[in-house]
C-alpha cells in the first residue's frame, strides 16, 4: 500500500496545482463542474499510467479519487457554508461584535432565498421563467435519490 | 498484515453502514453526533485489532505505519466523505430542501414563484428563517462565537477559522456565493 499512496500524491499535487491554476483564470463560476472535470482527468491519468504499468491497482485509484472529492468538499464547504458566511459577517466588523438582528440583514427569507435560487439556476436545476420557477430533469433525476435515501436511512428534511 | 489493514477497514465499515441502518441513526435531529460517536468507536477497535493483530504476528517492531494510515484514511473516508455526505445533502442540505419544496409546491397544481415559495417554506419547519436560527446556534456550539446580551461576539477560535477560511479561498482566487 506504501506504493499505493505514493502513486496517489504523485497525481494529486499536480492536479491541485493545475486547480490552483483553473480558478485564477476563470475564478468561482462553475466550481463544482471544473473540478469534477479536473479530479476525472487526473484519475484517468492515473488508470492509463497503471494500465502500462499492467498494474490495476484499486487503492491507489480510490486514494486519489477520494482524496479528490475531500479536496473538493473543503471548498464547497468553504464557498457555500451559511455558517461560515456568519462567521465572516463577524469576522469583518473591526469589534468583532454584531448584534442578532444583523444576520437577519445577511440571511433573510427573501435574499438568502433568491441567492440560494440563481445557484441553483446557474447549475442547471431550476428553470426561471420571468416569476414562474420549474424543476428542470437533472433536479427531478438528483430529488428521486434523495428521496431513495431519506427511504433507506429513515430521515426527515 | 496488509490484509487485516485494507479489508479491516472495509468490513468494519460495512459493520458500522448496518448498525446505522438497523438502529436508525441517520433519523432525529441530533442524527451527526449518534453517527460520529459510533463511528469514532469502531475506528478504535479498527486501531486496537491492527495492533492486537501485530502483537499476535510478532510484528510490532516492524509495523507497516504507511499502510496503517492508508487503511485508517480508507476507514474515515468511506464515512467522511461518502456516508457522512449523503446523510448530510439529504437531511440538511438548503439548496435540496429548496428543490423539495418547488417540487411539493409543483406536485399540489402551484405555479411556484419566489413569493409563494418563500411563504412556503416559511410556513413549514425548514424555512430560511429556522435554518439562519439553527446556523447561528451552530456558530455558538463550534465556539466560534459566544451571545451576551443578544450580541455575537467572535472568538479567539472563530477569527481564526475566519482567517484561514478566507486565505484559502484568496489563495485559490474564489469568492464566497
Amino acid at each position: 500500500m506504501d506504493q499505493s499512496l505514493l502513486l496517489s500524491i504523485q497525481f494529486f499535487i499536480p492536479a491541485v496545482l493545475v486547480h490552483i491554476l483553473l480558478c485564477h483564470l476563470t475564478g468561482t463560476e462553475k466550481f463544482m463542474l471544473k473540478g469534477l472535470l479536473l479530479g476525472i482527468a487526473a484519475n484517468l491519468g492515473l488508470l492509463i499510467f497503471l494500465v502500462t504499468q499492467t498494474n490495476f491497482d484499486i487503492v491507489a485509484i480510490y486514494l486519489l479519487g477520494t482524496g479528490w472529492l475531500a479536496y473538493l468538499m473543503l471548498f464547497i464547504n468553504l464557498l457555500n457554508s451559511v455558517t461560515l458566511k456568519m462567521l465572516e459577517a463577524l469576522g469583518n466588523e473591526v469589534s468583532g461584535v454584531l448584534p442578532k438582528e444583523a444576520f437577519n440583514k445577511f440571511f433573510n427569507e427573501e435574499d438568502g432565498l433568491n441567492t440560494r435560487l440563481d445557484s441553483l439556476s446557474l447549475n442547471e436545476f431550476i428553470i426561471k421563467k420571468e416569476d414562474i420557477i420549474e424543476l428542470t430533469s437533472k433536479a427531478q433525476f438528483m430529488l428521486g435519490i434523495i428521496s431513495v435515501l431519506r427511504k433507506l436511512f429513515n430521515m426527515k428534511s | 498484515m496488509e490484509n487485516y489493514l485494507l479489508f479491516g477497514a472495509i468490513g468494519l465499515f460495512i459493520i458500522f453502514v448496518l448498525l446505522v441502518l438497523i438502529f436508525k441513526l441517520a433519523a432525529g435531529e441530533d442524527c451527526y453526533s449518534k453517527m460520529n460517536n459510533l463511528h469514532k468507536k469502531i475506528f478504535l477497535i479498527y486501531i486496537l485489532g491492527a495492533f492486537g493483530y501485530a502483537f499476535y504476528l510478532g510484528e510490532l517492531n516492524q509495523f507497516p505505519i504507511i499502510s496503517f494510515v492508508v487503511g485508517s484514511f480508507i476507514f474515515l473516508s468511506l464515512h467522511y466523505v461518502y456516508l457522512f455526505s449523503l446523510v448530510g445533502i439529504s437531511k440538511k442540505s438548503i439548496s435540496i430542501n429548496i428543490l423539495v419544496n418547488i417540487k411539493e409546491l409543483s406536485t399540489d397544481g402551484v405555479n411556484t414563484s419566489v413569493k409563494k415559495l418563500s411563504e412556503f417554506m416559511s410556513s413549514k419547519e425548514n424555512g430560511l428563517d429556522y435554518i439562519r436560527e439553527n446556523r447561528l446556534k451552530q456558530m455558538e456550539l463550534l465556539n466560534w462565537a459566544e451571545v451576551k446580551e443578544s450580541q455575537y461576539h467572535l472568538t479567539p477560535k472563530g477569527r481564526l477559522f475566519n482567517r484561514m477560511g478566507n486565505t484559502v479561498l484568496k489563495i485559490w482566487n474564489l469568492k464566497r456565493l
